[in-house]
């Protein structure tokens, strides 16, 4: 019965292989990619209700190579956000990259790395997030250059030299560790036992490896230059990249690292966390920062999402469960904000080909449905009650504060005001400006991008009115911790 | 009988390359060397089960106590060794059954096949013989006989890759056939166990002796195995060779010279001794410089064998950093090293050979799209490479991480970076090749899917070679346990 | 009993969205039905009356927004509800007909509601979190209805609205935060346990908590954002926007300093000085300005002032603050209703003229007698003529500050009687001049035109308002008589209470020796000074406050701007720290690879050249020594490389540049190095190598060993 663990990260990895061997037509290719990420949605599902936290190893190659899933809450929540997202994403990504029917690498490798994904979320010691850490990066490589220009290349070669610095940092860290604690296993509170340890200024050089290594993918400053150069990717991918896949990957493995690996007890003994804040509080300055520079919409997104990340790192930097919570939170309500900004930036794009912040004058009289959703999408991301964002900024601040750390809550509101004043800005534009609206034609985009959009959005609202139940849930793995 | 395998495997070598002499049809010649080699595979496998079951082999021939009396040592190490030696070689073989026409003039195919059962009795001679005269012999006929594989195709540059690999061995040898002397001249034995029981005795009374000995015999098994600084005759001879031949040299010939400087060091003298002196930092530094001026002369090649030439010759960093470890774990993980890369490096040789004949045209950048035109053949390449990478599970990342460790262990923390800085440079070098193949609009335009696909059985052998990789990184433990 | 408080904030907010709907088939269901979820709001709160006539309703969700809804009514809020429902039913009578031809009626209808039903949330939730989500709602809200118009002048004010509007928002946020941590509660009636016991950070608290509110309540010096937001916004949108929604302003100060903060001393004392502040700021300012709906707005401004004194005198008197806490309710409900009266009379003639400018319109309504009078009764109310709703609560504030100033000495007093009697006087003169101007003075351009615009829909509200305005004036104890339960919220005992005469004599003087002074000024300044020969020979209005320093163009724009800019510098170096130092390292080892230098500096063959150049020096010709070339050579390098950074491109450059030069005589390392690998790879060259190794080897041996 174990065994079904195994298969919400096996079946996209095999339909994608499928793809590449039965080369469907378009038709064909849609259904299985549809089917695919809605079966394995429901087998994820399936896993979060039924299973109860018990480790099933795969393959054990020896003391460290051991490859086993531990589905605890944390990874619950992570691959049921995974795979939900997935499934809209598909919808999306069908109408964006059009009819031609040589898509068939690229919807390969978009099942494949839903699978990794999930693999990440699931796996239950660090060696084997590790590998699906390191295949992550593989399978998304693809996905960024998808269009295969020059530049599309050398954002991809960026992404890669920087994945794989990150991922070497990472390995040091994790064979630093090993050495000193035989062990790698995800343990609420961390895996070392004595308190007070021994050698403190070892584990801060461990601790300063993997969170600076695992910082690359979650575009810590100063290793997030990637992310608005993997901008060249189509929407769909970066909108995955942004919001689930690749950067939440990162932080979710910083999580694990943090809570589960080390110990926070540990860290903070060691005084590493300090130095990270600081690297955090000027990733969430900055991201704001340059993106109200950008002229570019899908830049401007970008460097958002650096400055969001940072939102979420403060939860794994200040100890306090207050700021677990809020940073756990704003990882998920992240992501289903960032998705649907991109989705709405991505349907201007396809539709009207517009990517500059002075051409979307009027937009929102064209495409009011779009629009709307981004306008709630932004102001959920501002952190305007009653929106999520806001729910998950509340406790972010809340546990600064709990440490007796003012400058979080100023930096938090000082870039939420720099967060409306890069959004805003697009709002106006869209809806105040251009022709007025009676001498617009409206035009939709079609279903299969808009229904997604907008049930994101929606999504975006009712989770701010009753984020409860996710809450409670996080609060159950919290307890374990503190 | 049994015990008597590793000689007969070396006698059935030998005889059936002699007898291929005689026989004109190139088809029975190939398939006598194919018996030859199956059969060798399949007693070395016996003999692998045998040791397993019942300990170390000792097999004299003559009196063990007079001067030339062979004798062969087979301890788990020697048994794997001589398993996997087998097994890649004759993957060689089949591979080179359909490709070596393109390669070498039809006169001269006997001659290769000869060529190749004479290596690899020598090689396995090497690896089971327990006393340094007979391991010098092997060592010369083996030299010779790949001198001989890459001269086969008479090319101006292979000539002078000859005389270069010649030369250079030469001198190797005769460092090596110095040192023996020297050895023999204050121990008066020949045989590995004696000697170290004397040594282990009286290695304080001629001190500076012992010096020389481990000096001679490091730089010219050095030599021989292109350890960093000694390496220039490698690039030339390995890229210039047929693709069989120099899959061979570069997988197996040169591990061979290394598994005897570990003979040499570890079973000679012992690991207490060998510790007292400077020597093992020596070797560890010269493995360093190996991993990364490997890798960086790698990304600076044009031609597709060069870099993976060079790319041999990081990977023998690898294994004499292990061994410059100077700790048991250090050793097995080394000889671990050479197994693994043995499969991997054959395999990528065999595939690059293909590429070559493909799109007939050596140049790194005239791969580009590649993936397009052979897409299986380029993926099988890309599992090689991410072996030489370090991703997890493969041999290479089992390697790296297991060094680590013992470096961890002896307390030499530092060095770990030496080793993740040399798999970042060997992104550095294998990725693109495996990204332009693959990816890149106009790398791909133009080029017509599966335009140049390799039949299935063609492929085969590079197949079972990548899984027996797969399956080294899966049984790790269990191997690195043996030894 | 207690769901009516859900109920008049969900019952609006669910007919908007059907109205908007409706809206875009057809625009008469949508005013109806607007104007009927007002309606009917309004008599649910009407109805409500009953139940906090004596105690207080609450209603309360746990499981919304993770911290909950809580909402509660007493007659303090209760005051400030009825304002709300009123004013806004009224006004959607107005602006449908207002509204009538311009475009995006419907955006507009949609968010003239939802800044209904927050506004009305603000003043009902008992939890600050809730007060602070529907403030920001309501903020967010309100914003197009300001850029309604979508020109220049909307857009920047809108872009001023909304930039202050936000940071007041964070501002209050991060106050909330403090709260929040220090007082482990939201309840605003728990929180006034807790808060003042606190140290000095309740002051930091309060003071955040203040500066948030009072940018809403237009409090000087973070008022700049009305005078900009009230002219641009239609006239029903800035109506609302000075009749209610810098109330919720006021309630949020009035809720921290009374209640969280337990009337601090220091705090109140700040109330009274910012209230005369307010009062003096917006009454000079608007004397000037020649668009009416501006001088409006400053008059909003000054009026506020009266509410800052009364808060001030509130918290000072503390149970004893019967006075204050009358007038100061009385003056934000009559403020409420005659400066609604004044922006719909404005309103009608934009409406009509789609002109602001006084010099314009003067003379406009001078035969219109339905909307003279109203605006008359208007600005009587306003100034505080006996018999008007303005007067009384003038009157109380008045009385409660004589009465605290008791207890000071006689300098002080007389000059705060007197500072207060001019605020009040420049009331009259503003109010004056606009009345004058528009509906007094002589223009033949307006002669009995335009009258049939004037309709009935627009009028009735204006005359309701009116209405209400006498109603209350001549029987001015209704207040006492429906709202007494207000005193026990504020724990003010009774004994204190004791029912002032409005109408003795002593008042009505002082409320004319006012209006007189105030006439004075608008006779002996206005008159003279700010009127000016303007073309067709009528004296036109001047506006000499154009190049007064303003506090948004030289203060805070400039400081924002320079440490936006310091900011962004530095973040700027933190986003491609990594890549920079990558590229100039890379790009100077290419430099240093490539630079050439004199491969032989043989000291004779410099000297002779040396030579040979001085004896052509001689000759005054120029020399050409090879030191000269290389550093020739060097200048070109530098250009090819500094200027493009392109490695390959550099290279070529190279390549042409070595070209020029005979190649043995100058070397470069790339050179030497091509050479030397070439070597290397030769025979002997391996063969030195194996000896040198083998060397090396032994002597390290021998040596680190012995």
């Amino acid at each position: 019965m174990d065994i079904f663990i195994l298969i919400p990260v096996l079946l996209p990895i095999i339909a994608g292989f499928s793809l590449l061997v039965f080369k469907p037509n378009y038709n064909k290719r849609n259904l299985i990619v549809i089917s695919t990420t809605i079966i394995n949605l429901i087998f994820v599902l399936f896993v979060v209700i039924l299973k109860k936290d018990t480790s099933f190893h795969i393959v054990r190659i020896n003391e460290f190579l051991d490859l086993y899933f531990m589905p605890d809450n944390v990874g619950k929540i992570f691959a049921a956000l995974v795979s939900t997202l997935w499934v809209f994403t598909v919808f999306y990504a069908i109408d964006y990259m059009g009819k031609n029917s040589n898509l068939n690498k690229f919807f390969m490798f978009f099942l494949i790395t839903e699978g990794i994904t999930i693999g990440i979320a699931l796996s239950g010691n660090l060696i084997t997030l590790y590998l699906f850490y390191e295949l992550l990066t593989l399978s998304t490589f693809p996905l960024v250059i998808e269009k295969g220009s020059e530049k599309a290349l050398q954002a991809g070669k960026k992404y890669l030299i920087y994945s794989f610095f990150g991922a070497t940092m990472v390995l040091f860290g994790i064979i630093l560790l090993f050495s000193q604690t035989q062990n790698l296993s995800f343990i609420p509170g961390g895996v070392i036992e004595s308190m007070p340890i021994s050698n403190p200024e070892f584990y801060l050089l461990i601790y300063l490896l993997l969170f600076l290594g695992f910082g690359v993918k979650a575009a810590l400053v100063p290793f997030h230059s990637w992310l608005p150069s993997a901008m060249v990717a189509p929407t769909p991918v970066s909108s995955l990249l942004h919001a689930v896949a690749v950067v939440k990957s990162g932080i979710f493995a910083l999580g694990r690292m943090t809570y589960y690996i080390l110990g926070w007890e540990v860290i903070e003994y060691t005084g590493g966390n300090d130095y990270m804040l600081i690297l955090v509080l000027i990733t969430i300055l900055m991201g704001s920062f340059l993106a109200i520079h950008q002229e570019n919409l899908k830049k401007r997104l970008a460097y958002s999402t650096i400055s969001q990340l940072g939102y979420i790192m403060l939860g794994l930097v200040i100890f306090e469960n207050s700021s677990y919570l809020g940073g756990f939170l704003h990882m998920i309500f992240h992501a289903t904000i960032k998705i649907t900004l991109f989705f709405c930036v991505g349907a201007i794009m396809h539709y009207e080909n517009k990517t500059e912040l002075h051409e979307i004058e009027g937009i929102g009289k064209k495409m009011p449905k779009t629009m709307l959703s981004f306008t709630v999408a932004s102001i959920c991301l501002i952190g305007i009650p009653p929106m999520n964002g806001f729910v998950s900024k509340w406790f972010l601040a809340i546990g600064g504060l709990e440490k007796n750390n003012y400058i979080v809550p100023i930096i938090l509101l000082l870039s939420a005001l720099l967060t409306a004043a890069y959004l805003i800005p697009i709002i106006t534009t869209a809806f105040f400006k251009g022709k007025p609206a009676h001498d617009v034609k409206v035009s939709e985009p079609n279903n299969f991008m808009l229904i997604p959009i907008i049930v994101l959005a929606a999504v975006n609202v009712i989770l701010g009115f009753f984020p409860n139940a996710i809450i409670t849930m996080i609060q159950i793995a919290a307890s374990k911790l503190f | 009988m049994i015990e008597l395998i590793p000689f007969i495997n070396i006698l059935i070598l030998i005889i059936f390359s002699f007898t291929i002499i005689i026989i004109k049809k190139d088809k029975i010649v190939k398939f006598m060397s194919l018996i030859s080699n199956l059969a060798v595979f399949i007693l070395s496998i016996f003999l692998l089960i045998q040791v397993l079951d019942n300990g170390t082999l000792l097999l004299n021939l003559g009196k063990s106590s007079s001067l030339l009396g062979i004798q062969f040592y087979v301890g788990p190490m020697e048994a794997v060794l001589s398993v996997v030696f087998t097994f890649v070689m004759l993957m060689i073989l089949w591979f080179s059954y359909s490709s070596i026409e393109n390669e070498i003039s039809k006169s001269r195919i006997s001659f290769f096949y000869i060529l190749i059962n004479l290596l690899l009795a020598s090689l396995l001679g090497v690896i089971y013989s327990n006393d340094l005269f007979n391991s010098y012999v092997f060592i010369e006929v083996s030299t010779l006989s790949a001198c001989g594989l890459i001269i086969l195709k008479d090319k101006k540059e292979n000539i002078k890759a000859t005389i270069k690999y010649l030369i250079m061995s030469t001198i190797g040898s005769g460092l090596v056939l110095m040192a023996i002397a020297y050895v023999y001249s204050i121990t008066g034995h020949l045989n590995i166990s004696s000697i170290n029981e004397v040594i282990i005795s009286s290695y304080q009374n001629h001190n500076n002796a012992v010096l020389i000995i481990l000096g001679l015999f490091t730089v010219g098994l050095g030599i021989k195995s292109a350890v960093f600084p000694l390496h220039s005759w490698l690039p030339d001879a390995h890229s210039s060779a047929p693709t069989p031949a120099s899959a061979a040299l570069s997988a197996l010939v040169i591990k061979v010279y290394v598994f005897m400087l570990i003979k040499v060091l570890f079973r000679m003298f012992s690991y207490e001794i060998i510790n007292d002196f400077i020597i093992m930092d020596i070797i560890l530094l010269l493995g360093s410089m190996g991993m990364i001026f490997g890798s960086i002369m790698a990304i600076f090649q044009k031609e597709l064998k060069r870099m993976v030439a060079y790319s041999s010759v990081a990977q023998m960093g690898y294994i004499v950093f292990g061994i410059g470890l100077g700790t048991v774990s250090g050793t097995a993980i080394a000889v671990y090293h050479i197994i693994g890369h043995a499969v991997t490096k054959s395999s990528l040789f065999l595939i690059s050979g293909l590429f070559i004949e493909k799109t007939s045209s050596k140049k790194i950048e005239d791969l580009k799209g590649i993936g397009k035109e052979m897409p299986i053949t380029l993926g099988l390449f890309t599992i090689g490479a991410f072996s030489m990478v370090g991703i997890p599970i493969l041999p290479g990342f089992i390697s790296k991480w297991y060094l680590s460790l013992t470096c961890i262990e002896v307390g030499r923390v530092p060095l770990i970076l030496i080793i993740l800085a040399s798999s970042l440079l060997n992104v550095l070098y294998y990725f693109p090749i495996i990204i332009n193949g693959y990816f890149g609009n106009e790398n791909l335009e133009g080029k017509i899917y599966k335009s140049k696909k390799i039949e299935l059985k063609r492929l085969m052998p590079v197949f079972l070679l990548v899984i027996a990789m797969i399956l080294i990184g899966a049984f790790s433990s269990r191997l690195i346990d043996l030894f | 009993m207690n769901r009516f408080l859900l109920f008049i904030i969900l019952f609006p907010t669910v007919t908007t969205f059907i109205s908007y709907f409706v809206g875009q088939k057809n625009e008469n269901y949508r005013n109806l039905i607007n104007i009927f979820s007002a309606f009917i709001n309004f008599i649910v709160i009407l109805l409500l009356y009953k139940y906090i006539k004596n105690d207080s309703l609450t209603y309360e969700i746990s499981y919304v927004m993770g911290t909950g809804l809580n909402l509660k009514l007493d007659t303090f809020r209760y005051v400030f509800v009825f304002i709300t429902g009123f004013i806004w039913f009224i006004v959607n009578i107005y602006s449908s007909q207002y509204l009538i031809n311009y475009i995006h009626r419907n955006r507009y209808h949609f968010f003239f509601m939802i800044t209904y039903v927050s506004t009305l949330g603000i003043f009902i939730s008992e939890n600050i979190l809730n007060l602070f989500t529907f403030f920001e709602i309501m903020s967010f809200a309100s914003y197009p209805l300001i850029i309604h118009d979508e020109d220049e002048e909307a857009h920047e004010a809108g872009t001023t609205y909304m930039s202050m509007a936000v940071a007041g928002g964070l501002i209050l946020l991060m106050g909330i935060f403090l709260t929040f941590s220090y007082t482990q509660t939201l309840n605003i009636s728990e929180i006034s346990k807790i808060l003042p016991s606190l140290g000095f950070v309740k002051y930091v608290i309060s003071g955040l908590l203040i500066i948030g509110f009072g940018i809403k309540a237009g409090l000087v010096p973070l008022h700049i954002w009305l005078p900009k937001a009230h002219p641009a916004a239609p006239t029903p949108a800035s109506a609302v926007l000075s009749g209610v929604l810098v109330k919720t302003g006021i309630y949020g100060i009035m809720v921290t300093i009374i209640f969280l903060m337990n009337s601090d001393i220091y705090l109140s004392n700040l109330m009274l000085v910012i209230g005369f502040l307010n009062i003096f700021t917006g009454g000079i300012l608007a004397l000037f300005p020649v668009n009416i709906k501006k001088a409006l707005a400053y008059s909003t401004i000054s009026q506020l002032g009266y509410i800052f004194l009364g808060i001030g005198l509130i918290g000072i008197f503390k149970e004893h603050g019967y006075l204050a806490l009358y007038g100061t309710i009385y003056h934000i409900f009559n403020h409420a209703v005659f400066k609604v009266l004044l922006f719909m009379g404005m309103g009608i003639i934009y409406m009509i003229t789609h002109e602001l400018d006084v010099n314009k319109l003067y003379g406009f309504g001078r035969f219109k007698p339905i909307l003279k009078t109203t605006f008359f009764i208007g600005l009587c109310a306003i100034i505080g003529m006996p018999g008007f709703n303005g007067y009384l609560s003038k009157t109380l504030i008045h009385h409660s500050l004589s009465e605290y100033l008791h207890n000071y000495g006689f300098i002080f007093r007389v000059s705060l009687e007197i500072l207060f009697t001019l605020g009040s006087a420049l009331t009259t003169a503003y109010l004056l001049k606009l009345y004058m101007s528009l509906f007094v003075e002589d223009n033949s351009k307006y002669y009995a035109s335009f009258r049939k615009h004037i309709n009935k829909r627009a009028l009735f509200p204006m005359v309701i308002s009116s209405f209400i305005i006498i109603y209350i004036g001549i029987n001015p104890n209704l207040f006492e008589k429906y709202f007494f339960n207000i005193y026990s919220i504020f724990n003010i005992n009774y004994d204190y209470i004791h029912s002032i005469k409005f109408y003795s004599l002593s008042n009505i003087a002082s409320a004319l020796i006012t209006i007189s002074l105030g006439i004075l000024i608008y006779k002996k300044y206005v008159l003279k000074k700010l009127k000016q020969k303007g073309e067709n020979q009528h004296l036109d209005y001047i506006d000499i406050t154009k190049n007064w320093i303003s506090l948004e163009n030289n203060i805070y724009i400039p400081v924002l701007k320079t440490a936006y800019s310091i900011l962004f510098f530095l973040l700027k170096i933190s986003d491609n720290l990594l890549i920079s130092i990558a590229k100039i390292i890379s790009y100077s080892f290419t430099y240093l690879i490539y630079v050439d230098f004199d491969r032989y500096p043989n000291p004779l063959e410099f000297f002779t050249s040396s030579i040979h150049s001085v004896y052509k020096k001689s000759k005054n010709i120029s020399n050409s020594s090879p030191v000269k070339k290389t550093d020739e050579a060097k200048i070109k390098i530098k250009r090819n490389f500094i200027p493009n950074k392109d490695f390959q491109n550099s290279k070529k450059k190279i390549n042409e540049i070595k070209s020029f030069k005979n190649s043995e005589r100058y070397s470069s390392i790339k050179k030497d190095v091509d050479v030397k690998k070439h070597k290397m790879n030769s025979i002997t060259y391996s063969i030195y190598l194996i000896g040198i190794v083998l060397v090396v080897i032994l002597l390290s041996l021998i040596i680190f060993n012995t």
